[in-house]
């Protein structure tokens, strides 16, 4: 945001992004390019009533960590990301 | 060094003065030439790691010879084998500097525990680490894509009937296999989680399914297949399908032209 200050009226451009969850709902954000997108993914949480730490976020099959940011990945409107429950399971071992 | 102490099921009736009469004891080596090397590569991840890896040599085993009837030792517990991370445990980052690393929090880490389920975290540390080992000049022959391509692929999560439509299955991972050309890869490693399970499965050799012609295959080095490895055999029996078709529909996707001829000779596989 410190970068924002200097031209006044000159904000960060911005990018409109499309989290699509599991149920298939789409919720869109609008975000500056350089947010770091844990305050995407937070929010989307809390409107979908989630928790944060049980969600992955992936950007075209990649996992978005907290930190990135949309111009760290080259994203644009309208792209999708992709909101999923971590998921586990086991396996048979033969003794 | 493994030991095993085996309870004959009668132990329970012998007298006090022969409370061991009941144990069987095995006692092998395990001899893994490159264990020295794993060991080095986990304590090289985190410094923590050094201090806690508290593997018990040789010679603490014979110290110990004799100590231990089954219930009353700890060896199996979780406190020797599994050190107990802090507050302070912070998340790992691996591998550090990777445009799509996989960040390892504590909650994951404990899911290693013996006798608990392993989540998709886990399973993709340990992809990234395989990849890292393979060497820089072969790293293009083998993709690994996402864990959550099946799931993302075979809609999993709203409807598993329609992944029978390759058409509508494909237009879900789209976007997700843009940047590479899976055509080209010599082989395709797909962790598969479904219904509390994990099994794999390797595409061999797709971009050789054009050249298919019947008999010819058997005198060529390179078998397209689809192998499935799952160590509950048949629990995930007819997922193969839904690989075949996405690979058709990949196929069609890439060479517009031809393409329908020879993807079809997917589904021959």
């Amino acid at each position: 945001m410190a970068m924002a200050t200097n031209g006044g009226g000159d904000e960060v451009p911005s990018v409109v992004l499309k989290v699509k969850g599991q149920d298939g709902n789409e919720v869109f954000f609008r975000v500056k390019r350089n947010t770091q997108l844990f305050k995407l993914m937070t929010a989307y949480c809390e409107k979908k009533q989630l928790v944060y730490k049980t969600m992955q976020f992936l950007y075209d099959g990649d996992r978005i960590t907290g930190k990135q940011t949309p111009d760290r990945l080259s994203m644009e409107d309208g792209d999708e990301i992709t909101a999923v429950m971590h998921v586990n399971g086991g396996g048979c071992c033969n003794i | 060094m493994i030991k095993l102490l085996f309870k004959s099921k009668d132990s329970g009736v012998a007298g006090k003065g022969y409370q061991n009469s009941g144990f069987e004891q095995f006692k092998f080596a395990v001899n893994d030439p490159c264990w020295s090397k794993g060991e080095e590569a986990i304590q090289s991840l985190d410094l923590k790691y050094q201090d806690l890896w508290t593997v018990p040599s040789d010679a603490d085993t014979e110290k110990n010879e004799n100590v231990f009837p089954l219930g009353k030792s700890n060896l199996f517990s979780s406190k020797l084998y599994f050190p107990v991370f802090g507050e302070n445990f912070e998340d790992i980052i691996y591998p550090k500097g990777d445009p799509d690393p996989v960040s390892i929090s504590k909650r994951d880490v404990e899911l290693l525990k013996p006798e608990t389920f392993i989540n998709d975290t886990i399973i993709d540390f340990y992809i990234k680490y395989l990849q890292n080992k393979i060497q820089p000049d072969e790293r293009n022959r083998f993709y690994f894509l996402s864990i959550f391509f099946f799931r993302k692929l075979a809609d999993l999560d709203k409807d598993p009937s329609s992944a029978s439509d390759g058409r509508v299955a494909f237009q879900h991972v789209r976007r997700w296999t843009r940047k590479v050309n899976l055509f080209e890869k010599d082989y395709i490693f797909l962790p598969v989680n479904y219904s509390l399970h994990w099994s794999l499965i390797v595409i061999c050799h797709p971009g050789e399914m054009a050249c298919y012609k019947g008999e010819e295959i058997e005198n060529s080095p390179k078998v397209p297949c689809i192998l499935h490895m799952d160590s509950m055999k048949g629990s995930h029996r007819g997922l193969k399908n839904v690989i075949q078709s996405y690979l058709c529909e990949e196929w069609k996707e890439r060479h517009r032209k031809t393409g329908d001829e020879d993807s079809s000779k997917i589904l021959d596989l």
